[in-house]
């Protein structure tokens, strides 16, 4: 039920990533920057949930490059553009792009560079790409993976409080021992009592939720 | 402002002169100097730039055996400007005859050599960039190749062999 509820609430839909892309292309031709700093969050935040296939990940790069073309920020869209051009370097350019020259020089200067790579001696797949080749381009923040590791942090975290929960319950139950050897009466040994059940139920409840966690990280 | 009118139409007269010269060399075949021509008007004088010129880099390129780089010149191309068939035409040559690759090795063998020029360089610049780096990412023509004594057939278009996508 708790993993259910987990699910769910971390739950997106794989095609809100063409449709943001979509509509952040749609913006650019409109000159719409708001519209497209919208649709770049919301494509950004629809890779938690889908790996890009490389024509997905060259138009999202190309979105930045948008962005940054629309803030006439240079250096960020060529950037922007060689990134793009890693992921599929022969992507069609929108009809958009000629209305923006000092852009499509952008774009025109970042494939006359060219994407240099260094071999990586595993064969991770980057992008939905399986190759040991590393692009010098800047990375995209995968909030997928982001939110991975995070989950996992947060279950480890969890279980570590629960250990230090369930070490609290076993001391107060070492002391409600030592009252009971001591002759304590029942009603002076009731505080260690409680303690000791409060913290054993207070440990199972953390650890549960850290587990859960942890599954969800390793499931998602 | 009188000097910087002056800048401009200096300036204007530079890529004017770039280009007369780029058309002299694209005319004789000096790919060479077409390439370094064609460099110096991206960097400096943008607007002198037509679809003639990107066309012509592109020839300068496959020329060199840089196919991709020749693809991408033509897709420079203004969807409104001049000589559209004979780069839409161009394009779709290469998308027919090539593939796009990204190969990490120390040694390609194609099974059997391309007959036409550019595409029997593009052959050999892959050869030498896998000896020198160890990888080529870029076009190649479709057929078998042997990486590493591994065998790998190269599909025609402009997207990425199956096996490296997931």
């Amino acid at each position: 039920m708790l993993l259910l509820l987990l699910n769910n609430a971390l739950a997106c839909d794989p095609s809100d990533l063409v449709r943001a892309e979509k509509r952040g292309e749609e913006a650019f031709a409109q000159n719409d920057i708001d519209a497209v700093t919208q649709a770049s969050k919301d494509a950004a935040k629809a890779l938690r949930c889908t790996t890009p296939t490389p024509e997905q990940l060259a138009r999202l790069h190309r979105l930045s490059a948008y962005h940054a073309g629309l803030e006439r920020d240079w250096a960020t869209a060529e950037e922007s553009w060689r990134a793009s051009l890693a992921a599929h370097p022969l992507l069609p350019p929108e009809k958009a792009l000629w209305a923006n020259p000092r852009l499509h020089l952008a774009w025109a200067r970042a494939q006359e560079t060219g994407v240099q790579y260094s071999v990586s001696s595993s064969r991770q797949p980057i992008a939905g790409i399986r190759t040991p080749l590393i692009p010098n381009t800047k990375p995209l923040k995968s909030s997928k993976q982001g939110q991975k590791r995070t989950l996992r942090s947060a279950g480890v975290g969890l279980l570590a409080a629960a250990g230090g929960l369930y070490g609290g319950a076993w001391a107060a139950r070492v002391e409600y021992d030592r009252q009971g050897r001591d002759g304590e009466k029942a009603a002076d040994r009731r505080l260690m009592y409680n303690v000791t059940n409060s913290l054993s139920i207070a440990s199972a409840g953390v650890a549960t939720l850290g587990g859960a966690l942890l599954v969800v990280s390793i499931a998602r | 402002m009188m000097l910087l009118c002056l800048f401009a139409w200096g300036a204007d007269a530079e890529g004017e002169r770039l280009t007369d010269e780029f058309t002299r060399y694209a005319k004789d075949r000096k790919w060479t100097a077409v390439e370094r021509t064609y460099r110096r008007l991206i960097a400096g004088h943008p607007d002198s730039l037509s679809n003639l010129i990107h066309h012509s880099a592109s020839q300068a390129a496959r020329q060199r055996g840089d196919l991709l780089i020749a693809a991408q010149r033509l897709l420079r191309c203004d969807p409104s400007g001049l000589a559209l068939d004979t780069i839409a035409d161009e394009l779709e040559n290469l998308r027919t005859q090539t593939g796009m690759v990204m190969f990490v090795g120390a040694e390609l063998k194609p099974a059997s050599m391309p007959f036409a020029p550019d595409l029997r360089q593009a052959v050999l610049q892959a050869q030498k960039q896998i000896t020198e780096q160890g990888y080529y990412v870029g076009l190649l023509p479709v057929g078998t190749y042997k990486l590493d004594g591994t065998q790998v057939d190269i599909d025609a278009g402009f997207r990425w062999h199956d096996a490296w996508v997931e």
